[in-house]
């Protein structure tokens, strides 16, 4: 690998770091939308639902736009040894596994209080937002603990 | 054993050969991450690691890592 390709990594880095920013921007306003519609079944907060319900594609094109024009042109191809040597990178399979311990942990402690929260107002739907809000919380622990394990 | 720690003279052998983080990383074919990750100690590499990082500072693997007991 030559120094261009040095800093070729670099940009991989910054650019999964960017992307994953954007994930988890875009993961939050989805789950305050969604402990909003768990809760407030009367309407109460109708413009503040919808408000956060256009916030997350919002953030989500326009952060996904910004990250493409970002690269400015550079190519991604698999066989780019740069990208190869980002992904097969110790340290990062490292932190992603720390990650990973990390929001399985915060899904397992969240159970008990989400369902004790979702029991004070029983629905239907309570199995349904409570498995949803364990995947949400899991997906923004992970994103949140990786980028903090990952930072320079 | 058990409590013995990792010592690194990665840092030494890099500044030796005058290479920057970021060229030893591009050498071995990882990031600079990793490498001030493994210099600070934050990261203890596998053994393949450590003998991809000795072959290409052209060393033996033991005088860029050893273990210091407690």
């Amino acid at each position: 690998m030559t120094q261009p390709e040095a800093h070729r990594t670099e940009f991989f880095l910054r650019y999964m770091k960017r992307l994953a920013s954007i994930c988890l921007a875009g993961l939050v306003p989805a789950l305050c939308y969604g402990v909003l519609t768990a809760w407030d079944r009367e309407g109460q907060h109708e413009r503040l639902q919808l408000g956060i319900l256009l916030l997350s594609p919002i953030i989500l094109t326009l952060g996904l736009a910004w990250v493409l024009f970002s690269r400015r042109g550079v190519s991604i191809t698999n066989d780019d040894p740069a990208l190869q040597a980002v992904a097969k990178d110790e340290f990062r399979r490292l932190n992603a596994m720390r990650a990973f311990r990390v929001a399985f942990l915060i899904v397992m402690v969240v159970q008990l209080p989400l369902a004790w929260l979702l029991g004070l107002r029983p629905s239907p739907d309570s199995l349904a937002h409570m498995g949803t809000f364990t995947w949400f919380i899991g997906a923004i622990a992970f994103l949140s603990a990786f980028l903090f394990f990952d930072r320079d | 054993m058990s409590g013995a720690e990792l010592r690194t003279a990665l840092k030494v052998h890099r500044a030796m050969r005058d290479l920057t983080q970021a060229d030893l990383a591009a050498l071995a074919g990882l990031t600079r991450k990793s490498i001030n990750a493994i210099e600070t100690g934050k990261m203890v590499p596998s053994v393949v690691l450590a003998l991809k990082l000795a072959k290409v500072l052209q060393v033996p693997v033991e005088s860029l890592f050893s273990l210091v007991e407690p």
